[in-house]
């Protein structure tokens, strides 16, 4: 049974607490970087201001299994065990989440999952059209109607078969 | 954190846009100005390695009817078939090889592929079509120079056979052709890119006789031709040497008493010693030809580079069929093989049709802008 030295708290922007192993926590490393910093301090809480507790939890269970497969599977195969796991993970996270998700786990700097995650937005707006983006991404078409046509037409060849769903 | 996702940083999109393939980072330069800034700046990070795979071009010639060419292109980033804009050629005969489109005949000319601006060099002194070439770099940042061997000489309408034609070698600063050896005589039946495969691995450009199965390399520095061998594994019916990754690779077609297969041979080129790494799986295979023809294999192509080897069947009526093979491992040489999706239709009948891989790079595709804008310049200063 580990001690509850090697634990720490998490807290949501709601203020919901999560109990994790600090083999865990370790790679968030925001979390590594406050501990380090209160060090000898009995209180082991760490406030992540701005990210939802829903995000709080999926970023743990990503971490949960990292570390169990990488122990497992130490003597090689780990890689592939994780990308199973990956697929699963991100099967169900919806695709809106995926925002909310990139941006909490590059505020907590956690470099494997944020990968995971930017691979995951890129190919989910793969072949989609520019309208799609825009939406997905709520951003507002700063182009005039002549300057887009213009971009358009310079690789017309690209713009065949995206779809809009 | 309810932020709408416009909020993120630039760093952030840069990293999620930067795992996009090619096309769909041409169609983001098209969502707003912010976007397209980051992406064409000459800092966009553009070497992941989702787009680190070649691509395969199809470039189908109508023999009378230059309306009907078409010009393809497969992403296998993306999985998918593009077509592109016909590439304007000059004759009816062009040469891809990395980056560039050639042609050769009557005057030479080349031009970057998918930004189509021609730019044409002092001529060759042996003028011709149909040759092997390939583009190279003195040095990391130079100019792209160019080696032409072999290829065929009209003289008065017809194909003179018997003229060895000299290696010429294309120096950019200065604007003109070296001439150097031609192809070892042994080469003799067959000089054209009809008969003959290379493969350009260090500076040594390979040259590999597809039915006669000699092999030869010219060496870029010492200018001179290497004796020539044979390279011939058991039961081969026809074969492509193809640079993968500094390795070089056979691929071809062998008649063995189970039946036909398809094969790869990694080739220490020291020695010309090989060892088969790769078959494709039969389904694939058949899955290429039209199983009521006798000789239905003969028309098998193969073109590849870097990590890929595309093979395809260039019989128009079968609408050119193709599976690429990734090598996996260079090292254990493990490779995967997959069909590459049908061509968008409609696809018109072809007489020729001109296939090369290339890498593509967005930077070629965004850089050109700038370029042509200096080269405006420099034109108006003169």
């Amino acid at each position: 049974m580990a001690s509850t030295d090697d634990k720490v708290i998490l807290k949501s922007s709601e203020g919901e607490c999560f109990e994790v192993d600090m083999a865990v926590a370790s790679h968030l490393q925001i979390v590594k970087s406050v501990l380090e910093d209160c060090e000898g301090s009995s209180d082991k809480v760490v406030s992540l201001f701005i990210v939802e507790a829903k995000y709080v939890a999926m970023i743990i269970e990503y971490y949960k299994n990292y570390v169990e497969l990488k122990e497992k599977h130490e003597e090689g195969g780990f890689e592939e065990k994780l990308k199973e796991f990956e697929k699963q993970f991100l099967e169900q996270i919806d695709k809106k989440e995926l925002k909310g998700l990139v941006m909490a786990v590059n505020y907590l700097n956690a470099p494997a999952l944020f990968d995971v995650v930017c691979t995951a937005i890129a190919k989910h707006i793969e072949n989609k059209s520019v309208e799609y983006v825009r939406e997905y991404f709520g951003i507002v078409n700063d182009f005039t109607a002549e300057e887009e046509a213009q971009i358009r037409e310079e690789h017309r060849w690209a713009y065949d078969g995206v779809n809009d769903d | 954190m309810s932020e709408p996702f416009s909020t993120l940083s630039s760093d952030l999109t840069e990293l999620i846009l930067s795992r996009l393939p090619i096309p769909s980072l041409l169609r983001a330069t098209a969502v707003c100005k912010t976007w397209h800034t980051l992406i064409t700046s000459p800092s966009f990070p553009t070497s992941h390695h989702h787009n680190n795979h070649p691509w395969f071009f199809l470039h189908g010639l109508h023999n009378t009817s230059s309306k009907n060419n078409q010009s393809f292109a497969f992403d296998p980033s993306s999985d998918c078939w593009l077509r592109l804009p016909s590439f304007p050629l000059h004759s009816h005969d062009g040469i891809g090889s990395n980056s560039f489109l050639f042609s050769t005949a009557p005057s030479f000319s080349f031009s970057p592929l998918l930004k189509p601006r021609w730019t044409f060099t002092s001529p060759l002194r042996f003028s011709r079509i149909s040759p092997l070439l390939a583009v190279f770099f003195h040095a990391p940042s130079s100019k792209p120079s160019f080696i032409v061997v072999a290829g065929v000489r009209f003289i008065g309408g017809l194909v003179d056979i018997e003229d060895r034609l000299a290696v010429e070698i294309y120096n950019p600063c200065l604007d003109s052709w070296e001439l150097c050896p031609p192809l070892p005589p042994d080469f003799r039946s067959g000089n054209s890119s009809q008969t003959l495969s290379s493969a350009l691995v260090g500076r040594k450009f390979f040259v590999f006789g597809i039915y006669s199965f000699f092999v030869s390399f010219f060496d870029l520095d010492s200018l001179v031709w290497s004796r020539v061998m044979t390279l011939r594994p058991p039961d081969v019916v026809f074969a492509f040497l193809i640079a993968c990754n500094d390795m070089l690779v056979l691929a071809g077609l062998c008649n063995e008493a189970r039946g036909p297969s398809f094969n790869l041979w990694r080739i220490d080129e020291k020695n010309m010693e090989f060892g088969q790494f790769g078959s494709m799986p039969q389904d694939l295979l058949l899955g290429l030809v039209d199983s009521e023809e006798g000789d239905k294999f003969a028309s098998l192509k193969c073109v590849g580079m870097r990590n890929l080897i595309y093979v395809f069947n260039e019989e128009y009526h079968q609408k050119y069929p193709a599976c690429v093979c990734e090598i996996t491992s260079v090292s254990a040489a493990k490779c995967r093989w997959r069909r590459v999706p049908q061509l968008p239709s409609p696809v018109n009948k072809f007489h020729k049709v001109i296939s090369f891989c290339s890498m593509v790079s967005p930077r070629d595709l965004f850089l050109g802008r700038e370029e042509e804008a200096r080269d405006l310049q420099e034109d108006a200063d003169d």
